[in-house]
């Protein structure tokens, strides 16, 4: 028999135990502090074969492998593969000696915090676990993942599991009081992922006690679908002479993790500080209970750090798309992605709720950008993601590399699209959005409409996505063009949400191609359709007239109770609206004193009466070297610099704007990077907002930056000046290998260097041309040597 | 009523006069940084031995080779293994504000920074009251002074820090999430020296008379 069917034949009857901590147990036989517990496996096989074996006495069905850290990362020198099988071989022998139960490979965090924060990127996550699992897919019964803290890691690591071996995956995290692990991931997030990816079980580890669980287990009998896992430690840790002991004995640990049992959990054992004791206690509290799954699906979306129910109508930004946007399409082919994020910042600002995501360039490397993109956007915002494209290729990769549960938008009634595109929205968990048009076109009929949906839902059906992952779009035509269908277009959105059961999505704006004054056709479409049912606006959030429609919508329709969205939404704008102009002031006074709103506004009109480069030369730059001689006399601090700094950012971008294409020429071009190993950049992007004010081209290569990074980086953009920043005294030996290195392929290069133990003596030791100690010293510096 | 000290956030970004629209940004940042910090306390407790005129804690791989430590420390016969963070979400929210704000970014970072110290100070203060029979030392970190950065790994591993804490390393010895703090404090029955002097510091261009360590 399979392990996945004793697993499903088990849970039929009853409740799964699994076994209690190992490291525990180790070290009452003689583990040392800092000793990897997974070298027992080699010199005391026999003390973790007892320690299994007493578990399966105590009445577990799984036992957990000694491997939880045996990996690449943790032990570089090879030593974790005989580990891993010396593990699994003393599990093994003690289930055979017992004569049941099951082994699991362990997996435990890698020990590295995941990329852009820590180093550890998504593909190398997926190389490990895949390492490991190769390794042990012939000895093990099944594989837990446990006490991760990061959803992008555990989904590499699931991912690698199921891709590499046919056993059965069960998942944990571990999660702080309020539901949340160290690095933010919601409980319902993992939930949502995981069940996604077609995990076995999926649940909780370590962290807390049984008497802190019990709110996470009401969350976790909330939404899950699958059988859910609690394996807590034995109460809160006390260090007690230098040894960590845990506060809840066996018996008051078993009689509260039997309550949970009764409130639906399925899977339960013991982590840090549980012994055999303990299991036993549990096992036989639980003994006849059955197992209650009652969640029902529910539609959601998820980033690593967002959990978002599709329970009122949301907001889909649609900024980050090519489509009819010349600087997007700019940004995409001059690998922009500092243009992509700020789409995503100001779309957040802007009270988006899920972040539409296209790369569709032609002669570009789609796939490749998609990843990026992915990549780049989900490092700044916490926002779910709708991957936008119709290729497939580019479909899976967007799945792949989102960090959560996301959107795929789209397929259509075309049985073609929907069998290459269903099987990987399924393999990933993906919601799907299927637009009523196929081969055919768009029907011109409600019948016919509906006919398509009915068509995407059955397919959906054959490929196992259920009903709470479909998202249907009865699709926008030009009103201009064809006024009757916008009518026909309501009245599909309200048949499909009552007869179908699946959710519905409309990109907006289309409606009103060709007429006059779009936002007022736009926003009234949008109530309009807010009104028949529409779960899912796609619109562009930053414009006020749709955004202070949805606002007023969701308070109308009590979906923002008390109106808090719509008042602090119109509050904002009141704001906005400049209490404080004057207009006796000059610019220049309003860019030292950081008075934002009043600078636009005469910067506008100045506009009017001068040229771009005659404002920033003549008010501007005047302005900032008031700001920066008073900084550097200490009568101004660095918050004003700074601030004054945005105020005149904001003001130029409004000029730039206005000025004809190649009229604005950069002074000139600087990179910037924090070198290798360093990952304070603070000191860099202060650097960088006041570099950018004076006119300099700022490329910004970002923190720990390897040196053959920058090399790269300056063969491919050549710039005049390179700026290197370090704030620990071990990086400095990477800023001279970066110098060094750069010097080699381009001699003439000005190389300046900043940072908290940098010296102008240190900087000419490590080969350096200038060494400044803030940014106002180094834009005197480069006004002198670049004229 | 703020949580965080403000006086030392004005002195980490050096500024003695506030202006209302800073005050205004400061509160703002203050909300924001509680409600998505994560602060976690990890500390063990080891009596100490000399070896070869170090100090060596007992049971452990972790031997202080610092004179600096041995100026600081004088006659301890424990010492604390400390780390404590506020968790990689505030990082992230940096980064966020350094597209977003930078001004944001900067009062942030600074608020974060003394956040952090305060809750290691939380936590010295609870180990002060739990041996209130001795006298504690201040608080020493790895890569102060002559004390090895190299020391990070293995006060990591010593208190499980990265499954405890969700703290992980880089082979430069740096710690994430960035605002995180390890440290050891020695107990011992005589008096201690209260405060750092200029020697221990690594900070090449200091301006003195702002350092925020002197003026606390």
């Amino acid at each position: 028999m399979k392990t996945i069917e004793k697993i499903n034949q088990i849970l039929n009857e009853r409740v799964l135990v699994l076994d209690g901590a190992m490291g525990t147990m180790l070290q009452a036989q003689g583990l040392g502090i800092g000793e990897f517990p997974e070298r027992f496996n080699l010199t005391h096989p026999q003390i973790v074969e007892q320690i299994h074996f007493d578990y399966l006495s105590a009445g577990a069905d799984i036992v957990y492998a000694n491997t939880f850290g045996a990996n690449v990362i943790k032990m570089p020198n090879d030593d974790y593969r005989s580990m891993i099988l010396a593990g699994l071989n003393c599990a093994r022998r003690a289930v055979d000696k017992f004569g049941s139960g099951m082994v699991a490979l362990d997996i435990g965090a890698l020990g590295e915090l995941m990329s852009p924060m820590g180093n550890l990127t998504f593909d190398r996550a997926y190389e490990v676990y895949r390492d490991i699992t190769l390794i042990a897919k012939n000895h093990a019964d099944l594989v837990v993942i446990e006490t991760i803290s990061d959803l992008y890691e555990l989904k590499a690591g699931v991912l690698a599991v199921k891709e590499n071996s046919d056993l059965p995956v069960m998942v944990t995290m571990s999660f702080d009081i309020t539901g949340r692990t160290f690095s933010g991931c919601p409980i319902e997030s993992m939930v949502a992922v995981m069940e996604g990816l077609g995990v076995d079980a999926v649940g909780l580890n370590c962290s807390l006690s049984p008497s802190q669980i019990k709110p996470l287990v009401q969350r976790l009998a909330k939404i899950c679908s699958i059988p859910f896992i609690l394996k807590p430690n034995a109460g809160l840790p006390v260090i007690e002479g230098g040894v960590t002991i845990f506060n809840e004995d066996a018996e008051s640990f078993g009689t509260l993790m039997s309550e949970y049992v009764d409130m639906g959990a399925s899977i339960v054992g013991g982590c840090c500080g549980t012994t055999s004791d303990y299991i036993s206690n549990l096992a036989s509290k639980i003994k006849g209970k059955s197992v209650k799954i009652a969640a029902k699906q529910v539609t959601s979306v998820a980033s690593g750090i967002k959990y978002q129910e599709i329970n009122k109508p949301l907001i889909v930004g649609e900024r980050i798309n090519p489509t009819g946007k010349k600087l997007m399409r700019e940004a995409i082919l001059a690998d922009d992605f500092g243009y992509i994020e700020m789409q995503a910042i100001e779309q957040n600002e802007a009270g988006a709720h899920i972040l539409d995501i296209n790369m569709g360039v032609p002669n570009i490397d789609e796939v490749a950008m998609m990843i990026k993109a992915v990549q780049h956007v989900q490092a700044i915002v916490d926002l779910p993601l709708q991957i936008d494209s119709s290729n497939p290729d580019v479909i899976e990769a967007g799945l792949r590399y989102a960090s959560g549960k996301v959107i795929v938008n789209s397929v259509n009634g075309d049985s073609e699209v929907l069998d290459k595109v269903l099987p990987i929205a399924s393999k990933y968990g993906a919601l799907v959005v299927g637009l009523t048009i196929d081969k055919s076109g768009v029907p011109k009929t409600l019948k016919d409409r509906i006919a398509i949906a009915e068509r995407i839902v059955a397919a959906c059906d054959k490929y196992g996505i259920s009903r709470h992952n479909i998202i249907i779009d009865c699709l926008t035509l030009t009103a201009g063009a064809e006024q009757e269908q916008a009518m026909l277009t309501l009245k599909a959105i309200e048949y499909v949400k009552k007869n179908l059961g699946v959710k519905t999505i409309l990109g907006v704006s289309n409606i009103s191609f060709g007429l006059p004054e779009r936002a007022i056709i736009n926003r009234t479409f949008l109530t309009m359709a807010l009104a028949s049912g529409l779960d899912l606006a796609i619109i562009n959030p930053n414009l006020a007239p749709m955004n202070e429609s949805y606002l007023a919508y969701m308070l109308l329709s009590n979906n923002d109770k008390n109106g808090e969205d719509y008042i602090n939404g119109v509050s904002g704008k009141v704001f906005s609206e400049s209490p404080l102009l004057n207009s006796d002031r000059t610019l220049g006074e309003c860019i030292i004193k950081s008075l934002e709103v009043d600078a636009i506004d005469i910067a506008k009109k100045y506009l009017l009466k001068y040229t771009g480069i005659e404002i920033i030369d003549m008010h501007i730059i005047p302005a900032l070297n008031i700001v920066g001689d008073g900084y550097e006399k200490g009568t101004i601090f660095l918050p004003q610099l700074i601030s004054s700094s945005e105020v005149a950012k904001k003001v130029c971008d409004i000029i730039k704007a206005n000025m004809p294409e190649n009229s604005v020429e950069a002074k000139c071009k600087i990179m910037l990077a924090t070198v290798e190993g360093d990952v304070h950049d603070i000191g860099k992007n202060i650097v960088k907002t006041v570099l950018q004010n004076y006119g300099y081209e700022i490329i910004d290569l970002g923190r720990n930056v390897s040196v053959e990074n920058v090399v790269k980086s300056v063969i491919k953009h050549n710039p005049k000046i390179l700026g290197l920043s370090a704030l620990m005294t071990t990086t400095v030996v990477n800023m001279k290998r970066t110098i060094i290195s750069v010097k080699k392929i381009n001699k003439d290069i000005i190389i300046c260097v900043g940072g908290a133990v940098l010296t102008e003596q240190v900087a000419k030791e490590i080969g350096a041309d200038y060494y400044t100690k803030d940014p106002r010293e180094l834009t005197s510096l480069l006004t002198r040597i670049i004229k | 009523m703020s949580v965080i000290d403000y006086k030392q956030v004005y002195a980490y970004i050096k500024t003695a006069e506030p202006t209302a629209e800073l005050d205004g940004i400061m509160a703002e940042m203050e909300n924001e940084l509680l409600s998505i910090a994560t602060p976690r306390k990890l500390a063990k407790v080891n009596t100490v031995i000399k070896i070869d005129g170090n100090y060596h804690l007992e049971g452990t791989q972790i031997t202080l080779k610092s004179e600096d430590i041995n100026r600081y420390f004088i006659g301890v016969d424990m010492i604390a293994v400390q780390c404590v963070t506020i968790g990689s979400l505030v990082d992230k929210r940096i980064d966020y504000y350094a597209k977003a704000s930078t001004i944001r970014m900067i009062v942030l970072d600074a608020l974060a920074n003394v956040y952090v110290e305060q809750i290691a100070d939380e936590l010295s203060a609870q180990l002060k009251a739990k041996y209130s029979d001795k006298h504690m030392t201040i608080r020493y970190s790895a890569g102060y002074g002559d004390l090895s950065l190299d020391l990070q790994p293995q006060i990591l591993l010593h208190l499980d820090a990265t499954k405890r804490a969700g703290v992980c390393i880089n082979n430069n010895n740096l710690m994430t999430p960035l605002k995180t703090i390890t440290g050891f404090q020695g107990f011992g029955s005589c008096e201690q020296p209260v405060s750092f002097d200029c020697k221990s510091c690594t900070l090449k261009e200091c301006g003195s008379d702002k350092c925020p360590r002197r003026k606390k």
